[in-house]
């Protein structure tokens, strides 16, 4: 038994228990999304400040180079790691995947709840690392050796201490989830519900899970070699190195080492952010086109076939580390072979789109953005991906204009889409819909004035991760106006993101109260006999599955969708039989 | 192959009256938590795979020592391999004691008690024996900062001996179970016990698994 079908596992529970150190999914999903959320809010003022210093140099006096390395680095660590991978796989993994499969709970609730609880700690200590002194480390995100434990680098005494730290306890904490989740999927699936019915969140979330489980590891493995080259003055990445004039009794060891080990835990990293984006933007427009997705096996087999090829694509990070031209032949070949399932992934979106009942709600609209930049995304990525192409553009802003639009603002699109859709099944209220169109509008437009200049820029040659740009003279003057433009459309589109907040909280209180399946939904979430779910999700019985998750629009039948949990015999019926 | 089959299946085709759900196996917890423990052997397993390869890449940079250590890890790696040994006799002991349908005699209780706290002493001995070794090292010159070998060798151990001692937590927690007269009262109570040490013999023998995996390295190099 996943969980005994009766309700006295699930009864009522006290404030504290229920809210506070609660082993409900539902409860730690909510956690979650809100730690996540806090932190993701530092993240994006971080960004206002760097940009602020961007594009109008010396506009604020604290901000000299070396706290601008420290915003970057806090930012970018902080965006990848501590809020979309949280929120993506301990947000919405959480809250999805029991209700998607039709479980009561997570097979291990009690190392869910510490799952969360080691991911605030580790949020803890990284906001701790703020106020050490020295500040936090400024080494950039990916903390390469030697400089990131050098002096001269912002942070490097006790800054890079902390950084490593939490980043430490973070993988513990996600390994902990992730064996939850993929031990759920494969496990505690309701009856009916065979693996190829799944929804493609789930397969996304799942996938990304066990991505999680396996590249994770590296991120351990350097992160305690490095902090014993820190503390214990080991050598597994510092090299014999001068540093300001002094020996600090390095030799041997081998920055190349760390690079590996970083980015065999960093690009699987961008997937294990992308697929569960990949799979909710699924099912967003097949629910909101009311189509079935286009290709489902496909879609699957893409998700599958991306996950295993990016574990053979690190080295694409590493093309001007000096290796080998014959590496560089080999990573270019598998990266671009992971366009082939992911172009596969756009073109069935697409044809999802094709000819289907669309409805322009704001799920759907996001989801039209998140497929618009992360086309572009992509396209550069194919660009980078060569070689040649790469080594004059790598360290550029095209580089960063690249991995905004893809895991930047692509991955955000589907956050705020599945915000819109799924708002109402956890809360029972729906999100203002004037607020949202002002929101989207806003951020879709503003993500393209903040990042298509940067590929221009990129292209000049401006490179990245610099404090100021004033006197190079390889650098046109005409630079720093679109730089000044950005700025302002950062921070435009930033207020926005307030704006976004407010609607989240203010439509708790006053947001329209929502019909218990108010986009008719096909999958189990929006079945529970009550929404929001209680406790055990499922009442007396847990549901049986019949279908997949895309009966949208099928001949024949009265009503524009069909529950997974509805029979064959009661098809032409209405779809009250919860 | 059974992965590749279920990839293939159409699910838009064949919707049904519950036919397919009528051959729907329905986990207990125990399955699952073995599954769960699995996996986790699995990332375990990982992690200490990265660690070679980092040995091993690092390795060529040709600054390396050897450290005068070959027969006491050999010692050490016999007094691990005993644990997991007396720990699968105990837990196929309880295999038996299932089997029988009345009340379990004591002597096979007490049997299985004892090799059950050996096992776990033993584990304990095998971590106390790999600090012992770490710190006739540390005397006889290899500092941890000294040597890249030295490094490795030092956090390689250090972090299989966490995880040792994460196991022996867990043990604790099935020897005292095991302790209680209550565990062997019942079918019921006798099989959670049952399910609880073979968790904790999976947990073992992965780890011997993997410690061997270690060992071969740090004597090849
Ligand atoms: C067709 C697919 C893709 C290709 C061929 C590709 C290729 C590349 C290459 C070659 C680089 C290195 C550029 C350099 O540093 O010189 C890069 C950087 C990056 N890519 Fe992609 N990429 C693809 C998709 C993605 C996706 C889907 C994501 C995230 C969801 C992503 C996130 C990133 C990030 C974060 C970086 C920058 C890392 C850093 O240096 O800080 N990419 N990409
Ligand atoms: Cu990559």
């Amino acid at each position: 038994m996943t969980a005994p079908d009766t309700h006295s596992t699930y009864g009522p529970q006290s404030f504290w228990w229920k809210y506070i150190w609660s082993q409900d999914h539902k409860v730690i999903a909510i956690q979650y999304f809100i730690t996540s959320l806090a932190i993701g809010l530092v993240a994006l003022v971080l960004s206002w400040l760097m940009r602020i210093q961007i594009g109008f140099p010396g506009a604020l006096e604290f901000i000299d180079a070396n706290a601008y390395y420290q915003f970057l680095t806090m930012h970018g660590m902080i965006m990848v790691i501590y809020l979309l991978t949280a929120m993506f796989l301990g947000g919405f993994g959480n809250y999805l995947i029991p209700l998607m499969i039709g479980a009561r709970d997570m097979v291990f609730p009690f190392l869910n709840m510490l799952s969360y609880w080691l991911y605030l700690l580790a949020v803890i200590i990284l906001v701790c690392g703020f106020f050490v002194p020295g500040g936090s480390t400024g080494a950039g995100w990916t903390l390469y050796p030697p400089q990131a434990i050098l002096p001269g680098t912002p942070g490097s005494d006790w800054g890079i201490i902390f950084m490593l730290v939490s980043l430490v306890t973070f993988v513990i904490a996600a390994t902990m989830g992730g064996l939850n989740y993929v031990t759920t999927v494969l496990q505690a699936r309701t009856r009916g519900m065979t693996l190829m019915r799944m929804p493609l969140t789930v397969w996304g979330i799942f996938i990304a899970s066990l991505m999680a489980l396996l590249a994770f590891p590296a991120l351990f493995v350097s992160g305690l070699m490095m902090l014993s080259d820190k503390i214990l003055g080991s050598s597994f990445f510092m090299p014999a190195i001068i540093s300001m004039g002094q020996d600090p009794g390095y030799s041997g060891g081998s920055p190349i080492l760390f690079q590996h080990l970083f980015w065999f835990f960093g690009h699987p990293e961008v997937y294990i952010v992308a697929l569960p984006a990949f799979g909710i933007v699924s099912d967003l427009i097949s629910c909101h086109a009311r189509k079935g997705i286009f290709g489902y096996r496909m879609m699957v087999w893409a998700i599958v076939s991306i996950a295993a090829l990016s574990f053979i694509v690190w080295a694409h990070h590493m093309y001007v580390s000096g290796m080998n031209p014959l590496f560089g032949f080999f990573f270019a070949t598998t990266t671009l072979i992971i366009a082939v399932p992911t172009a596969i992934k756009v073109y069935n979106w697409t044809l999802t789109l094709w000819q289907g009942d669309i409805h322009l709600t704001l799920p759907m609209l996001f989801s039209v953005a998140f497929i618009s930049t992360f086309l572009i995304g992509g396209l550069t990525g194919l660009f980078l991906g060569n070689v040649i192409v790469d080594l004059p553009l790598s360290d550029t802003y095209f580089v960063v204009a690249h991995f905004h639009m893809v895991m930047g603002m692509a991955p955000v699109m589907v956050v705020f889409g599945a915000i819109y859709h799924w708002y109402p099944m956890v809360t029972g209220r729906l999100l203002n819909t004037t607020l949202g169109h002002w929101h989207f509008w806003v951020t879709f437009i503003g993500s393209y004035a903040i990042y298509f200049p940067m590929h221009y820029l990129g292209i000049l040659g401006m490179p990245r991760r610099y404090y100021a740009y004033e006197d190079y003279s390889f650098i046109p003057p005409s630079a720093q106006d679109l730089n000044a433009f950005i700025t302002v459309a950062a921070l435009i589109v930033g207020f926005f993101q307030l704006l976004f907040l407010f609607n989240l909280i203010y439509s708790f209180f006053r947001g329209e109260k929502a019909s218990a399946n108010p986009w008719r939904a096909t999958s189990l979430e929006w079945q529970t006999p009550d929404i929001p779910p209680t406790h055990g999700n499922w009442g007396a019985q847990q549901p049986t599955v019949y279908r997949w998750a895309y009966d949208f629009n099928v001949p024949g039948h009265s009503s524009d969708f069909i529950p997974q949990n509805t029979p064959v015999m009661n098809e032409g019926k209405d779809h009250e039989i919860r | 192959m059974r992965f590749v089959n279920t990839l293939a299946e159409k699910p838009w085709l064949n919707p049904d009256d519950g036919q397919a759900s009528a051959n729907y196996m329905v986990q207990d917890q125990a399955s699952i938590n073995l599954f769960g423990l699995r996996l986790l052997l699995a990332v375990i397993f990982v992690v200490f795979a990265l660690f070679v390869g980092a040995y091993n890449m690092r390795m060529t940079y040709g600054d390396v020592n050897d450290l005068p250590m070959h027969w006491r890890l050999i010692l050490n790696t016999s007094i691990l391999i005993f644990s997991s040994l007396i720990l699968h006799i105990a837990y196929t002991g309880m295999d038996k004691a299932l089997a029988s349908k009345q009340a379990v005699e004591i002597q096979l209780q007490r049997r299985i008690k004892c090799l059950y706290l050996i096992a776990g002493m033993t584990a304990l001995m095998f971590v106390v024996a790999q600090i012992t070794l770490c710190q006739q090292l540390m005397n006889l010159g290899y500092s941890l900062a000294a040597n890249p070998a030295n490094s490795f060798f030092y956090l390689i151990t250090g972090l299989h001996a966490l995880h040792i001692i994460g196991g022996v937590i867990y043990w604790c927690y099935c020897y005292r179970l095991c302790w209680q007269t209550d565990s062997w009262k019942t079918t019921e109570t006798r099989q959670a016990l049952h399910h609880q040490m073979r968790l904790c013999a999976n947990y073992w023998h992965g780890l011997l698994l993997i410690w061997l995996m270690l060992l071969s390295l740090l004597l090849m190099t």
